[in-house]
């Protein structure tokens, strides 16, 4: 029922860069905003035809945001000082590589937000098939976590507010277990979104806010891809590029490591066919004979 | 019956994705048109609008591939849910 996301000990303030200590020093509320953001483009060509070469190929459907949310996972792998989070005045390492993605339920208004545990190890596949459970979970409302938040709906509003200040102040203050499945959305370092739907208007610019806890320390933004023009030597081409944009908090990381997190993704939506060679640590459960249950009649 | 399940989803595919070229042999997947929000579009429409559930294992892309395949495998399991309501009965 409790789970503790975060190790044990802070990571020591003599191995914490000094830029990073400025800000954990510095006063809460009115003091400096700690954020970074840094808006990159990437290739959109390639990624796409990853996607649908896949497709053709395989089982599962994958999408952008699939391939966006396991290239992020691994870039975390790669980049573990940035797989932390700040309690008080101190910084934290998570324990595992968990990443939140956000997703629109079709019947359903609101956007709902996906945990992808252990995302550094697992392949495209996993990611598309634990994604379209959870969204099917939600369109059929049987979904153990729709019921969480159909029971979370019911509380009064006060009381609501009362304790979300309460769970998110002292979240901000200690190392605190979570408890529940949306509460475990607190486990993971990283939000995804995938703005880049042909439905979706162009991007120029992005600031993804923070939740109320501290618990997100990055964002990753990808917006929808447009046509521009690169010069090739002497020549310029048409190439077709989607707006990448991150957000990190100055008090885990700085300029020059979010940088090398941004090119890692990048080269990794480069070449998406990279992530692909090592087998998965996990295998995806089987569904096959399990019929679902049918929808609810309010979904209709 | 049969044409107007297929009416049905090609109508709806080319409200959503506002192609009205797209009939019941084009192959979704090599024209991009498929994605993850599409396949939940239309896994809605056939479980809410045509009363046919589908198992988690035939929501994969080989069964939405054309708008016919897809036809097929809802009369196939509408079939399937007719016969076991019978026997239930």
């Amino acid at each position: 029922m409790f789970n503790f996301p975060l190790k044990f000990r802070p990571i020591p303030w003599r191995k914490t860069p000094f830029f990073n200590m400025l800000y954990l020093s510095a006063r809460g509320q009115g003091g400096p905003d700690p954020t970074i953001s840094w808006t990159s483009e990437i290739e959109w060509q390639p990624l796409q035809d990853f996607i649908q070469e896949f497709n053709q190929h395989h089982h599962r459907l994958i999408s952008t945001s699939h391939v966006l949310a396991q290239a992020v996972g691994w870039a975390i792998g790669q980049h573990p000082h940035l797989n932390r989070r700040v309690v008080g005045r101190r910084v934290y390492q998570f324990k595992n590589c968990n990443i939140s993605l956000t997703t629109r339920i079709p019947n359903d208004d609101e956007v709902k937000v996906i945990q992808i545990q252990d995302a550094d190890k697992k392949t495209v596949g996993q990611f598309a098939y634990i994604v379209f459970k959870k969204q099917l979970g939600y369109i059929r409302g049987n979904s153990p976590e729709c019921k969480d938040l159909n029971r979370l709906g019911r509380i009064p509003g006060w009381l609501f507010r009362w304790s979300v200040r309460t769970v998110d102040w002292l979240d901000r203050h200690l190392p605190l277990p979570t408890l529940g499945r949306i509460d475990r959305l607190r486990e993971s370092v990283v939000l995804v979104n995938d703005y880049s739907h042909p439905r979706f208007p162009t991007m120029r610019s992005y600031k993804p806010s923070r939740l109320p806890n501290e618990s997100k320390t990055i964002s990753v933004t990808l917006g929808k891809a447009e046509a521009k023009v690169h010069w090739e030597g002497d020549r310029a081409v048409k190439k077709m590029v989607a707006p990448l944009v991150v957000r990190i908090d100055h008090r885990v990381a700085d300029g020059v490591q979010l940088a090398e997190f941004i090119s890692t993704i990048g080269s990794l939506l480069a070449d998406p066919a990279q992530m692909q060679l090592e087998s998965p640590s996990s295998n995806e459960p089987n569904q096959s004979t399990t019929p679902l249950p049918s929808i609810r009649k309010s979904a209709a | 019956m049969p044409c107007e399940i297929e009416k049905k989803l090609v109508d709806f595919v080319q409200t959503v994705t506002t192609d009205t070229s797209i009939d019941p042999l084009t192959d979704l997947v090599l024209e991009n048109v498929l994605d993850s929000l599409l396949l939940m579009d239309l896994v809605i429409l056939i479980e809410n609008e045509m009363g046919v559930t589908l198992l988690g294992d035939e929501i994969a892309p080989r069964n939405f591939r054309t708008l016919e395949e897809l036809a097929s495998l809802v009369r196939v399991r509408a079939a399937q849910q007719r016969a076991r309501d019978t026997f239930a009965a």
